[in-house]
């Protein structure tokens, strides 16, 4: 997708968040506040940027930066949330442990709890249990036919992002690219 | 906000298998009431009954709980879809 970015003269930068990948900082001691300070301080180092792309949980925390907002699909913290307890709850399960939401939940009162390979500390559950896209007068919002929910443009194809396996949809990337060329190009 | 598509319980359903186990749409459209799905397609298992859960939550706005979830539910696609019914008219 920045690749067709490109093509259109359109310059773009992917960060990484501070606690993932090759980042210094520990995942435990992140949440969602910090990671939308850590956006907004790299834009400020950015290159004049112009505009914000996220997509899914990315519009949680994109809201610092003032500039206009394209969003792909946003999502509720609570969402993610739940699909990550759920998914613990199911490798317990297959190890022989029976573990309910409301347990895990409240063990995340109080302790680091790991979800799915993500290390979540109190503060973060609690952050991700009521966060809501903010949603600007100027943020464009894309979301595929199937999510049937409102949005000022709708696109065809499958969202990757729920599949086990990982593929990919060449057409479902040039709809999204092509409305988010457009928009910035106005 | 312009657009906006209207979906019923047993049409969420039917896109959420699609989405989530990455099956095709003629495949799905298929499915009848006594269609088997557990153990029957091999993309379902308990890490896909996660995410589908919680995309029938976001899609028809219903809460489902821990104990809602029994073997019982997936084990038909008429079950699956009684149960999206019911909670979406609670």
């Amino acid at each position: 997708m920045m690749l067709r970015l490109e093509e259109h003269n359109i310059g773009a930068i992917l960060p990484d968040l501070p606690g993932t990948n090759e980042s210094m900082q520990p995942q435990h001691a992140m949440d969602l506040d910090k990671w939308a300070s850590a956006l907004l301080s790299f834009s400020e180092q950015a290159e004049n940027p112009t505009h914000v792309a996220s997509f899914r949980g990315g519009s949680l925390v994109d809201h610092k930066i003032e500039l206009p907002h394209w969003r792909l699909s946003p999502v509720k913290g609570r969402s993610l949330l739940r699909t990550m307890m759920r998914t613990r709850i199911a490798a317990d399960k297959e190890s022989g442990l029976s573990t309910s939401m409301s347990d895990l939940m409240e063990t995340a009162h109080r302790d680091v709890l790991n979800l799915a390979g993500n290390l979540l500390n109190p503060e973060m559950i609690k952050q991700l249990d009521s966060a809501q896209p903010f949603e600007f007068s100027d943020t464009r919002t894309v979301r595929l036919e199937s999510e049937a929910k409102e949005a000022d443009a709708i696109v065809n194809g499958g969202p990757f992002w729920l599949r086990a396996e990982p593929s990919d949809d060449m057409d479902l990337v040039t709809a999204i690219s092509n409305d988010l060329i457009d928009w910035v190009n106005g | 906000m312009p657009e906006k598509v209207e979906i019923t319980p047993e049409s969420a359903v039917r896109a959420v298998l699609r989405d989530i186990l990455g099956l095709d749409a003629e495949q799905v459209a298929g499915f009848d009431a006594d269609t088997e799905l557990f153990g029957a397609l091999p993309e379902l298992d308990s890490m896909a009954v996660a995410g589908l859960l919680t995309e029938l939550e976001d899609r028809l706005d219903i809460m489902i709980e821990d104990d809602e979830v029994d073997g019982e539910l997936f084990e038909t696609f008429g079950n699956l879809v009684a149960f999206a019914e019911t909670k979406a008219e609670e």
